[in-house]
């Protein structure tokens, strides 16, 4: 759903989504790399199981959460990635071991 | 002037569930409900359908709280059917968490007095072991010592009860007039009452003061002291997670919706129904304790509610003295006692008299020197 | 327990100006803001993309108007704490913080300014809830943070100069702009032709607004006026925009749809504190009531920049500058009348601009089926799902405003506590009642403003615990009830 619009200007590195290595740059969000990796898939809603997707990008509006390095449901818009960064989509309600 | 048989003042649990059963009675029934931004106690409820541990000292309120949970799922299918509302009550049983050993020495302490106050009618409760209450809910803290179980205990969704409930009104006829302020109460010349809200007059046969902690100044107008005061209750939310609580306890429990309620405190602040600092901490802790595991959860939304409370925590069911066919009805466990309140209670008004079987519940039973104001 | 003179909520232009105003006066600052950076969102990023070129041209110049504010607030010598949520805030002037590395932690502070800024007004159409649907300034965000843009067509619908200035940056970054569709008519100009010449002052403003609105006509394929946008349907990448202009049913495809009704005060700190708040009937918004300076009703409690009204960036630097000039002068830094002198040339400029102010407020404000969807089966409020009927159906039988409805239908309820939905909530109580949102209460708010974990509000300090909390030892709870006679506590129920 997202392309780069110029050439990249900051570190490229390389985030972990889902187990798979995904490139990245640094100051990117964790909402942005899960747009341009799953697009419209970004999350299940824990409501109803419906597609959701980020709205606001700006820490508002609560549908582009994201589980960051094993915690669920944080703001991917405000998540700035960094090397190495483990990634998942929020797929409905979570399981707590 | 506009007259119904029977005016509620008060739209919350209690008002609203005493004038439904007035209604199924064919009374012309009134229910009147107050602002957008009251106080309803109503409304900050943990949602519990609880029946064990209650009474001691007070077996009229064992029974009376049992009698109301095994109708619950009755009433709870009659509400839903009249207003489509379905108020998501489960009766799963309840287990009640101690936190450390002086806590459950003294919890088995009071489950034995219950059990010797039942005498021959019988106890049902037995005494868990942290193992015990770990089987049934995975995941207990270290500290938890023990506790106790109830087949008798559930849990309800407060607010699609008060949902439910409102919606059930108009199918029975009755009316419920929202926005409104009571600022006079006084006997008619003829019998009956006549009140002024919101400018307005009323009259009516049978008056209800249902109003919380509003019920104090409203009996006031009719010479009567009904001795409650606002107690804070905080009760803090989380996120949404997996179904893994099939019981209900008292500290912690899981809505359908997969949200862990963790509560609640209890305060003398006032009229204050803000949460804090303080209360935040406090449940987190209380939680966390409870659960470890809860540690790794957010609490996403947190309630502040004014609970309504006699000096002793128990009911005031009480004809007005010197004005018959006026009722003083107040509980703190408006949410337990919702279905005897729309049937027992409201049938006995609807006779213009409370049964000896709820003659305990007085507010005389303050005024007497052998009966300890316990703190 | 930390302790600071002023407590900062917002690294925003607000914020940073209070910051550098209050350093000038030596008063230790303490600021928070949940990104890395400060800049707030007009200027987010603003620093790190000073050192990405291409980045910049396509942001454009007025952007980098942050970049010197930003660089002097990070040398100011304040405590700056990045990524940091303040999650409560209390009337004393102390608030509750929670960040990655540390946890959940008590500041106490003389004055708390508050700098929350705005956020974009709820667009409630059917399908607003679907994947590829954002807001005008999300795009700008992901340009700003990311460098990116939305693949394939993208349609922009709704009203207000940042409408069009999404749309030109948008452009200028190469992206797709296929079509815009704005609720403003030629009537809307016309009727606010004489506001907009007594707006004379701030013509360089104006004439600039004038260049992105005619560079635009050229660039982008297909511009609307009078659009009334009735619903989105699809799947990304193949999205329908269905409109209405000039009595005509209209559409548009888009693999990305962005919408802009105007900004709105973020006031769920404000509420947190039950602070007075004022009701806006041009903007159709809700705002704290300040005074001049931006005390509110607390006077421990100062707010300024767009989270005290809309006013934007250059006005939220005057109004950092002013909340602290009044805080020093309060606190013996500074006298009343070196206060007076500081402050003159601030309130002189921000009477100038309120010409400008007005005619853009005119201009823009929000038609009534932005404020109040139109379709029944629109999700109002997100988080829970739930529609406009269903909130109908709750205010009819008897929910007067938007605190009970959330009671029987769970608007507002959700992970956002109503920040999206609360609005729409009341007018549309307002709309079935005959009266004006003024007189409809508001969604209460109650802390955390922020998730928060409990591990981390367990094991905060919150120092001597206060009357009337009980502490844990107790297991919180006593019995006013018959069990007396039992040690330790006993829940209620």
């Amino acid at each position: 759903m997202l392309r780069y619009c110029t050439e990249p200007e900051s570190a490229a590195i390389t985030v972990v989504v889902e187990g798979q290595p995904v490139p990245a740059h640094v100051d990117e969000s964790v909402a942005a790399v899960l747009l341009r990796v799953f697009g419209a898939d970004y999350r299940i809603s824990s409501v109803d199981g419906g597609t959701r997707a980020p709205y606001c990008l700006m820490g508002v509006c609560f549908e582009c959460l994201a589980e960051v390095d094993g915690v669920p449901n944080r703001q991917g818009c405000l998540v700035p990635v960094r090397e190495g960064m483990v990634i998942a989509r929020q797929l409905g309600r979570t399981e707590v071991d | 002037m506009k007259h119904a048989d029977v005016i509620v003042c008060g739209a919350g649990v209690i008002g609203a569930a005493v004038a439904y059963g007035l209604a199924t009675h064919g009374r012309k029934t009134l229910v009147l409900d107050g602002p957008d931004t009251a106080k309803r106690a109503s409304r900050g409820n943990f949602g519990l359908v609880w029946v064990h541990g209650k009474g001691l000292g007070m077996r009229p309120y064992a029974r009376w709280s049992l009698a109301s949970a095994d109708q619950y799922a009755d009433f709870a299918a009659e509400l839903r059917e009249r207003s489509g509302v379905d108020c998501s009550f489960r009766r799963t049983g309840g287990v009640w968490l101690t936190l450390g050993e002086r806590e459950f020495a003294g919890h088995k302490q009071l489950i034995a007095r219950l059990r010797a106050e039942a005498g021959a009618e019988g106890y049902r409760a037995e005494m868990l072991s942290r193992d015990d209450i770990d089987r049934l809910m995975p995941g207990v803290g270290p500290t938890v010592a023990g506790g106790s179980w109830s087949e008798d205990d559930g849990e309800v969704n407060p607010l699609s009860l008060l949902h439910a409930l409102h919606g059930a009104l108009p199918t029975v006829g009755a009316m419920r007039c929202v926005d409104c302020t009571v600022n006079a109460i006084e006997p008619a010349s003829g019998g009956g009452f006549e009140l002024s809200v919101s400018g307005e007059r009323l009259g009516c046969e049978q008056l209800v003061i249902a109003a919380g902690l509003g019920s104090k100044p409203l009996a006031a107008m009719l010479g009567m002291n009904v001795p409650v005061r606002p107690d804070r209750g905080q009760i803090l939310v989380t996120e949404r997670i997996a179904p893994r609580f099939s019981v209900t306890s008292n500290y912690v429990r899981q809505t359908p919706e997969g949200s862990i309620l963790i509560g609640a405190t209890s305060e003398n602040v006032g009229e204050d129904d803000r949460v804090d600092r303080t209360g935040l901490c406090n449940v987190a802790r209380l939680g966390t304790t409870a659960f470890p595991f809860l540690k790794r959860l957010r609490v996403v939304r947190s309630w502040g509610a004014l609970r309504v409370l006699t000096p002793d925590g128990y009911p005031i069911y009480e004809e007005v003295p010197d004005h018959p066919g006026a009722f003083v009805v107040t509980a703190h466990s408006g949410i337990t006692l919702a279905a005897v309140h729309a049937r027992r209670l409201a049938t006995a008004i609807a006779a213009g008299q409370l049964p000896d079987d709820l003659a305990a519940f007085t507010s005389t039973r303050f005024h007497s020197d052998h009966v300890a104001i316990l703190h | 327990m930390e302790e600071t003179d002023l407590l900062v909520v917002g690294a925003g232009p607000a914020g940073m100006a209070a910051t550098l105003s209050a350093r000038r006066h030596g008063l230790r600052v303490l600021v928070v803001d949940e990104n890395t950076e400060p800049g707030g969102q007009i200027y987010r990023s603003v620093l790190s993309n000073s050192q990405r070129p291409q980045r910049a041209r396509v942001l454009g110049p007025t952007y980098f108007d942050g970049r010197a504010l930003a660089q002097a607030f990070v040398e100011s010598g304040a405590d700056w704490r990045p990524q940091s949520t303040v999650f409560e805030i209390a009337y004393d002037g102390s608030a509750s913080i929670v960040a990655p590395d540390r946890g959940a932690y008590v500041v106490r502070a003389q004055a708390v300014l508050i700098a929350p800024g705005a956020y974009e007004r709820a667009f409630p159409v059917r399908g607003w809830t679907l994947p590829g649907v954002m807001t005008a300034g999300a795009a700008q965000t992901l340009l700003k943070t990311s460098g990116q843009v939305p693949q394939g067509r993208i349609v922009l619908a709704g009203g207000g100069p940042l409408l069009w200035y999404a749309a030109w940056q948008l452009r200028a970054a190469g992206a797709d702009v296929a079509a815009i569709l704005s609720f403003t008519s030629a009537a809307d100009y016309v009727r606010c032709a004489a506001a907009a010449l007594s707006a004379w002052r701030s013509i360089g403003d104006l004439v600039t607004g004038a260049k992105w609105m005619a560079a635009l006509q050229f660039r982008v394929p297909r511009i609307v006026h009078s659009a009334r946008v009735t619903c989105i349907e699809g799947r990304v990448p193949s999205l329908r925009v269905h409109y209405e202009t000039g009595g005509r049913s209209c559409m548009e495809d888009a693999a990305t749809v962005l919408l802009h009704a105007g900004l709105i005060p973020n006031i769920q700190a404000s509420k947190s504190l039950r602070l007075e708040h004022e009701w806006d009937e041009t903007q159709q918004y809700w705002r704290p009531s300040v005074d001049a300076w931006g005390v509110s009703s607390n006077p421990a409690i100062l707010i300024a920049g767009d989270g005290a009204g809309i006013a934007g960036a250059k006005d939220a630097v005057r109004g950092g500058t002013l909340a602290v000039l009044a805080l020093a002068a309060r606190l013996g830094r500074v006298s009343a009348e070196q206060r007076d002198a500081e402050a003159a040339p601030l309130l002189a400029a921000r009477r100038r601009e309120h010409k400008l102010r007005a005619f853009l407020e005119a201009l823009y404000a929000p038609p009534s089926w932005v404020r109040v969807p139109e379709d029944d089966a629109t999700q109002v409020c997100r988080c829970e799902e739930v529609t406009l009927s269903q909130i109908r159906a709750a205010v009819h039988l008897g929910a007067a405003g938007p605190n009970q409805v959330k009671d029987y239908v769970r608007a507002g309820m959700g992970a956002c506590q109503g920040r999206m939905c609360a609005q729409t909530v009341a007018a549309i109580v307002a709309q079935e009642h005959g009266v004006s949102p003024r007189l409809v209460p508001t969604q209460q708010v109650r802390p955390p403003l922020k998730p928060v974990h409990l591990g981390d509000v367990a094991a905060m300090d919150i120092g001597e615990i206060q009357s009337g909390g009980p502490s844990i030892a107790e297991a919180l709870l006593h019995a006013p009830a018959a069990e007396a006679d039992t040690q330790g506590a006993v829940k209620l129920h």
